[in-house]
């Protein structure tokens, strides 16, 4: 994944969780001005309950001072005029203060003074009605009595000053209690603020600590996943690698341990490797037994801190290469050397030996002559492949009178050929090939030469001359030993040889045909085999018509 | 093998132009008689190479060998019964059977002949019982006292590895 690409997956994943915090934040903080509101309104509640609770108290207070006075304004006219009717604001005066008292009956106060202070008043008022019973009787019980009242008027007055001292205690006190009660809901409800408030500081403290830690942490665990399925996927592509590699490579630990073997590996060694000779033999190439057979391995060996990497290489190809080189540089050698030693051998008997008689020193230099050429012929070779390796071979291609240049091959064969071979041309019609004409000389010589040495038995050699198309087309046929199947294309490589020890001498370089199909092939022709082991061969030659005017002939029958 | 021990003299140090003569009775007990008419060592030459079959002939019937030539492993073998050679001087390389199989099969004492030098090729030599070898391109004017060298330490030693010993050291192995 690409830098940007992780990036935005990394953002991806802090989004929600960005979100959340946030959100989280918000309910805090919601939940902490609704806490507050709650609590105010709890507080006012109370606070509204209470004053409902503690207003009748005044209220009450005043309205029975009224009543009182009622009481006393009718007890006064009483006594003052004696007219019953003057009682009226004193009955209802009395039955309102009952009422007043009722009202205030119940006590909800929160306070001990106050129930103190109701009674204290309730006593006055108490003491009040009785004085004003007194007065009433005193009135009612005749004149003396009624001035007995006048006098005692006054009495009033002391008993009201009790009243509203009363009263005032306790408004004084109901104040108090109010006074106290709001300072502690005031108190409770900046009590309550104050916790709400550090609660959701503390809360808003976490949620910022969050909204700050959470992300960056998340980012670390996306980015150290990401950093471990980069690795991964960096091990899966050295694993494919390694899978694919035709190398067998083995991971080894400082004990020498295999700790790693990739598929090539497991393929070749199987089960149970057995490296120490691979590992000591420095890069050299070793033959190693192996499962599916022998196989020469080189092994390169790195050491690093921890263990080894061996990497072994298949370099079977190449040593068989090598004792191809090694056994053609010894072929090279021995068609060089035998040659070369009957010349020497002829010469140093010329010069040692007096005595010759003179048909053997004949024979002996036409020995010369004849071995200097096959050195020659041999020298050629072996320059004309190593030419056609560096491609540094040059051709001259001209029209070639393909049946000429057989009969004339034919006849130079025919002189040195053993009895028991009969060679013949056969030819229909002419055929002109774009060649160069010495080059097709030395392959059909070069095929020629074979049949006839590859037929010990003797028997028909044919050469066959004739166009198919737009190719000429040579065929030389014998019916010697024949090929065996599985070697009809390997004749055609380099070095090979039928015989590859060469302790059945049949000689050659081992060159021959391969030069021969190098040679038709960098003339635009084809060189090819059809043969039986035990029933004779047939090497076919085509190469390139020239364009005629004439029509082309159809191929021999 | 049969063959008693001979007596063998010749001229030492021919060096030169002089034809030498080997005075030699390699006469195996009991045929001593017939032997004892031909003073010359018979060699039997293996060799498919018609201008190395001349040379070494005219070489070694010059100097008083009688050679009798096979040119493959069959007519080898076969002529090596019938013509019981004191030697054989045999090319590794023939046509038919190996050299080296051939020597293997051959009573008389084997001398190679050969274009192949490797130190392979000598131990093979070796182990098939020859007692010299002789690489391609050689002197073929010295060898007919090369081969009477070998005879004499053949018979004086008893045995081929004595005479390989002699010419090629101790080497890795006993014979």
């Amino acid at each position: 994944m690409t830098p940007s690409r992780e990036r935005a997956a990394r953002l991806r994943v802090a989004r929600p969780v960005l979100t959340a915090l946030a959100l989280l934040v918000v309910i805090v903080l919601a939940l902490v001005t609704v806490g507050g509101y709650a609590a105010y309104r709890v507080y006012s509640l109370g606070n509204h309950r209470f004053i409902d609770q503690t207003a009748p108290f005044f209220a009450v207070t005043e309205d029975l001072a009224v009543e009182m006075l009622n009481q006393e304004t009718g007890v006064r006219g009483y006594v003052i005029t004696g007219d019953p009717k003057t009682l009226a604001p004193y009955r209802q005066g009395r039955k309102y203060a009952r009422v007043e008292l009722a009202l205030i009956a119940k006590d909800r106060s929160f306070d001990p003074r106050i129930p103190a202070d109701l009674r204290r008043m309730r006593q006055e008022v108490g003491s009040l009605e009785t004085y004003f019973r007194q007065e009433i009787a005193l009135v009612r019980s005749g004149p003396a009595g009624k001035r007995r009242a006048q006098e005692r008027i006054l009495l009033g007055k002391g008993h009201f000053d009790h009243l509203r001292a009363a009263s005032a205690a306790l408004i004084q006190d109901a104040s108090a209690v109010i006074k106290r009660s709001h300072r502690e809901q005031r108190s409770t409800l900046t009590q309550w603020w104050v916790f709400l408030g550090i609660a959701g500081g503390i809360a808003l403290l976490i949620a910022l600590g969050l909204l700050l830690r959470v992300p960056r942490r998340l980012d670390e665990l996306v980015r150290e996943e990401q950093s471990a399925r980069r690795e991964a996927e960096r091990s899966a592509d050295a694993a494919r690698a390694l899978a694919h590699v035709r190398e067998a490579v083995f991971l080894l630990d400082a004990d020498g341990r295999i700790r790693y073997r990739n598929p090539a590996a497991e393929e070749w060694f199987g089960p149970d490797p057995a490296l120490d000779e691979l590992a000591a033999a420095g890069g050299e190439p070793v033959r190693v037994a192996l499962p599916g057979g022998e196989r020469w391995l080189a092994a390169a060996q790195t050491e690093f801190d921890g263990g080894t990497v061996l990497v072994c290489r298949d370099v079977s190809d190449d040593q068989r290469l090598e004792r191809m080189r090694a056994d053609f540089v010894a072929t090279a050698a021995h068609e060089l050397r035998t040659p070369l030693a009957a010349v020497y051998g002829a010469v140093r008997t010329l010069r040692q030996r007096h005595e010759l008689p003179e048909d053997v020193a004949a024979r002996f230099l036409e020995l010369i002559e004849q071995e200097s050429e096959q050195l020659k012929t041999v020298m050629d070779q072996l320059i004309v492949s190593a030419q056609l390796d560096s491609s540094d071979l040059r051709l001259n291609h001209q029209p070639v009178d393909a049946v000429a240049l057989c009969e004339n091959l034919a006849a130079a064969a025919d002189a040195r050929k053993p009895e028991a071979i009969d060679l013949r041309v056969e030819a229909s019609g002419e055929v002109l090939v774009r060649a160069d004409p010495d080059r097709v000389r030395q392959v059909v010589a070069n095929l020629l030469d074979n049949a006839i040495k590859y037929s010990p038995d003797g028997g028909r050699v044919a050469v066959r001359v004739g166009a198919n198309g737009r190719s000429g087309v040579i065929e030389v046929t014998d019916e010697g030993v024949g090929i065996p199947a599985h070697e009809q294309e390997r004749i055609f490589q380099k070095f090979y040889r039928l015989d590859p020890n060469m302790t059945k001498g049949v000689g050659g370089s081992g060159l021959g045909l391969y030069i021969c199909r190098q040679l038709v092939e960098q003339m635009g022709g084809q060189l090819t085999v059809s043969s039986r082991y035990g029933g004779g061969s047939t090497f076919t030659v085509t190469l390139p018509l020239v364009p005629a005017e004439r029509p082309v002939r159809t191929s021999p029958a | 093998m049969g063959l008693a021990a001979p007596v063998l003299s010749f001229d030492d140090d021919s060096g030169g132009d002089e034809p030498v003569v080997a005075h030699a009775r390699l006469a195996p007990a009991g045929e001593a008689d017939e032997r004892a008419r031909e003073d010359e060592i018979c060699v039997l030459l293996v060799e498919d190479e018609p201008s190395m079959q001349i040379v070494c002939r005219v070489n070694l019937e010059s100097e008083g060998f009688r050679v009798v030539l096979a040119s493959d492993g069959k007519e080898a073998l076969a002529l090596a019964v019938s013509e019981r050679p004191d030697l054989v001087l045999l090319d590794v390389m023939l046509p038919d059977l190996g050299g080296f199989d051939v020597a293997e099969r051959l009573d008389a004492p084997v001398v190679f002949l050969s274009a192949r030098a490797s130190e392979l090729d000598l131990e093979r030599g070796r182990r098939s019982g020859a007692m010299d070898y002789v690489t391609k391109p050689f002197d073929p004017t010295t060898l007919p006292s090369r081969l009477r060298e070998d005879l004499t330490e053949f018979f004086r030693s008893g045995s081929a590895d004595g005479v390989w010993r002699m010419r090629f050291g101790p080497g890795r192995r006993s014979g």
